[in-house]
């Protein structure tokens, strides 16, 4: 049945969401916000194979398990995370539906990346911090979302063409 | 390789990622020129004794650890002229003007520093 099959589908970009997450959060940077944000390429796909609502449901529901995974939940990373998800996930389909030819992963998922960690440090201003000096990091902050953004709009590509070329994508849409 | 690569990226990425790069280097920009400060303030043993305007040209005469110490500040700029202790490594630190910038008497426990107002919320959060 149809809707069967999307929710396995859902449900494993979910899962593979929650354990990327969890994964990479163990590798620390100097500060502390930042993550390379490999669980996005999860959101990207569902944006891309379905529409806006999976996506949100990808992304909220990949916070949620990943915080619960990994201890963190209700935390400010939580808080954060959370509030980077949906504000990149609204900003990505907006992109997607503007250009859809136009635009490929690469170039979605740099924006999202953009979004995601500014909307992080803008909340991180508002409600942790409250020193307007931290937006001294916002150049070195883009420039990084620039580089991750780059690299997981190629894993995406890649993760893409790989479910194309073995058929497993056809039995699960 | 080259050619795979070719073949991933349409022309809306580049133009996201040329975007993108004149974002970051508009922050670049932007974000090094230092905010000129609105207030001085005086710590003693880490507390605050005294906030003053940068604006406002005027000399104060306190007291530090070993002794007398007078800040003044004239033309938005703040810095010690007088010091009772024995280096007098203060007093050559200079002038200070942009917010975070400090000036430090080890001897006499002072720290001087400029804030901007936005930063004046909280002086610091605990844990």
């Amino acid at each position: 049945m149809q809707t069967n099959k999307k929710l396995i589908s859902l449900s494993l970009l979910i899962a593979m969401g929650s354990i990327l997450f969890t994964v990479e959060s163990l590798i620390q940077f100097p500060f502390f916000w930042f993550r390379i944000g490999i669980a996005n390429c999860m959101t990207i796909l569902a944006l891309k194979w379905w529409g806006l609502k999976e996506g949100l449901i990808v992304s909220v529901f990949r916070v949620i398990l990943g915080s619960l995974l990994s201890g963190r939940f209700f935390s400010p990373l939580f808080v954060m995370a959370m509030s980077g998800g949906i504000a990149s996930t609204l900003a990505m389909r907006l992109l997607m539906i503007v250009s859809k030819t136009f635009i490929g992963p690469i170039g979605v998922s740099i924006f999202g990346a953009v979004i995601k960690n500014m909307i992080q440090i803008s909340i991180s201003y508002l409600t942790y911090i409250r020193t307007i000096e931290i937006f001294y990091i916002l150049p070195i902050l883009i420039l990084m979302s620039l580089f991750t953004g780059l690299c997981i709009g190629f894993l995406t590509i890649l993760i893409d063409a790989k479910l194309y070329s073995s058929r497993i994508l056809s039995e699960y849409l | 390789m080259k050619h795979i690569l070719k073949k991933m990226m349409k022309p809306g990425d580049w133009l996201v990622i040329g975007l993108v790069s004149i974002l970051f280097i508009w922050s670049l920009i932007h974000y090094s020129r230092r905010k000129n400060g609105d207030m001085v303030i005086v710590y003693r043993f880490n507390k605050n004794i005294y906030e003053l305007s940068l604006q406002k040209d005027q000399i104060l005469n306190f007291q530090g650890l070993t002794g007398d110490m007078q800040l003044s500040i004239k033309n938005n700029q703040a810095w010690i002229s007088e010091s009772s202790c024995p280096n007098k490594i203060c007093i050559h630190m200079g002038k200070i003007k942009t917010s975070g910038q400090t000036i430090i008497c080890l001897p006499n426990r002072i720290l001087i520093t400029i804030k901007s107002r936005n930063a004046l919320l909280y002086d610091g959060i605990t844990q």
